[in-house]
């Protein structure tokens, strides 16, 4: 549940370390010192700020999916939607033919900044049957460093575009004798058409061209549905079915949100509640270890201010080591809170490690083991076991 | 595996008489793709910059270049894909852009011929 505005945010003047800054904490976390892995923000900020993890998320394409989106989901602007996620990157809404990957792979200050940024907007019902309450939110966040491509994902994008290239070669040759024909013919047509006068011969080009056009159509579409050749690319894809690129050095991310609560959904009955600026700085792929497993260190700091008086705010410092390699993340995390202002609270710690290992192409087992925060209360023990599946697309990393 | 999206097209180029041209084709939207080029009935591959087309001095005027591009959606921020082929030493240099949308992880091919007129 999102908390009423009841005192003072504190100063938040150390944003300039790398840090990570919240304010007030998350819903779930209230009154509680959250772990390491809650204060990067992974999830969009709005999600984060809400507490909620949306299980369907809009993402508009273009300017158009955005605007069609808008109109449905709030019922031609009349209504705030229920139970809704978006999440948008501003520089993904239009198209960048001059964009290529290569030119991807390292990026300035202000070009990661561009093209990470990415808006999120959510509402969720956050009260209780007995209180209704609709949290709004709405958030930010981009890469102000965001490293760049590793050799070796560079290495497998040249080897898929060379498949690529093939697999156009393998048409063309397999055409090549019947377009040799068509091909032929054309010659044979455009180069009569010069011995027409200029209205005829514009007319007699664009016939020509538009016979040879509908039958390289044809043949193309015939070669393209062969079975031979159909099998052959099946056989080349299957190297590039899970692409993962990565890339390394520093990477800093910054996230912001705000949101708002209202009561019964009256305007009048709800208003601004809090909002969050979050700061991970991690260096990805540390440069000991070019070969083999992985090593990523990331630091994090956060300030909650609780805006509840009978809380004490507290200043979170934290680190988490990453060790993985292609089959297994090894992570041990460690959280330092340290109540400020005037109270008599004490200073909590929290260290957790982690492994993740591969089971199979699709599923991952993840044992947790450590202590929380307060260790007087129940489940400060942490360990679990578990399971963690890729679905298609999510293109999970490791140790993320 | 989501199903490919095949575009084909047929475009003209105005070249010279006894001159050869020069093709680039540029892949966008940071995605992944590679182009087999026949001209002549001979196959090859392109590279980044801009490829010769046709011997030195020779007259390429009436004969078609057959280009075939594959590009593979690798960026997960989107589904665009576009394919740029620019073609040189004709009077005028002129870019043919082209684009489409994929599912997530889908492939485009571009099928494009190129006509070259006088």
């Amino acid at each position: 549940m999102l908390r009423r505005a009841t005192a003072a945010v504190s100063p938040l003047g150390f944003m300039v370390l790398l840090v990570q800054v919240a304010v007030p904490a998350a819903t779930e976390a209230q009154g509680k010192v959250p772990e390491l892995s809650a204060l990067k923000p992974t999830a969009a900020p709005a999600f984060m700020l809400l507490g909620v993890s949306p299980t369907s998320i809009e993402r508009p394409s273009s300017p158009a999916d955005f605007g069609l989106m808008l109109v449905n989901r709030t019922e031609r602007l009349s209504t705030i939607p229920e139970e809704f996620a978006v999440e948008l990157s501003p520089f993904w809404l239009r198209r960048h033919p001059d964009l290529t990957w290569r030119a991807d792979t390292a990026r300035t200050i202000e070009q990661s900044i561009i093209r990470t940024l990415t808006w999120s907007a959510a509402t969720a019902e956050i009260g209780n049957e007995l209180a209704p309450q609709t949290g709004v939110a709405v958030g930010g966040r981009f890469m102000m460093l965001s490293g760049q491509l590793t050799r070796a994902s560079k290495e497998t994008l040249i080897a898929l575009e060379q498949s690529l290239a093939a697999e156009g070669g393998l048409k063309n040759r397999m055409a090549a004798a019947r377009l040799k024909i068509l091909d032929d013919s054309l010659r044979v047509r455009l180069q009569a058409a010069q011995q027409l006068s200029d209205a005829q011969r514009q007319t007699a080009i664009a016939a020509a061209v538009q016979m040879h056009s509908v039958a390289a159509a044809a043949l193309d579409a015939q070669i393209l549905a062969d079975p031979a050749y159909q099998d052959s690319i099946a056989e080349g894809r299957k190297r590039f079915e899970n692409i993962a690129l990565e890339r390394e050095g520093p990477m800093l991310e910054i996230a912001a949100a705000a949101g708002w609560a209202f009561d019964n959904r009256i305007w009048d009955q709800g208003g601004f509640e809090r909002w969050g600026v979050w700061s991970s700085l991690s260096w990805a792929r540390s440069t000991a270890m070019p070969d083999g497993a992985k090593l990523t260190p990331v630091v994090l700091l956060r300030y909650t201010a609780n805006r509840s008086d009978a809380q004490p705010d507290y200043l979170d410092a934290g680190a988490r080591l990453i060790l993985h390699d292609d089959r297994y993340a090894v992570s041990f995390e460690t959280v330092l809170s340290s109540p400020t202002g005037e109270g008599v609270a004490e200073r909590l710690y929290r260290v957790a490690g982690v492994l993740e290992y591969q089971l199979r192409k699709d599923a991952w087992a993840i044992a947790t083991f450590g202590r929380d925060h307060n260790t007087t209360t129940e489940g400060s023990l942490i360990a679990q076991l578990g399971l963690r599946l890729q679905f298609a697309g999510e293109r999970y990393k490791p140790g993320q | 595996m989501p199903a490919d999206i095949t575009i084909t097209d047929t475009r003209l180029y105005t070249v010279r008489p006894n001159t050869p041209v020069e093709i680039k084709v540029a892949i966008g939207d940071r995605q992944a793709g590679g182009t087999s080029l026949m001209y002549k009935g001979v196959e090859r591959t392109a590279g980044t910059g801009f490829e010769p087309i046709g011997a030195p001095g020779e007259d390429v005027r009436f004969n078609v270049l057959h280009c075939v591009t594959t590009v593979r959606d690798i960026d997960p921020d989107h589904n665009h894909t576009s394919v740029k082929y620019t073609l040189r030493g004709g009077p005028v240099e002129q870019e043919y852009p082209f684009q489409m949308e994929v599912s997530a992880d889908g492939h485009a091919r571009y099928v494009i011929d190129f006509v070259f007129v006088q």
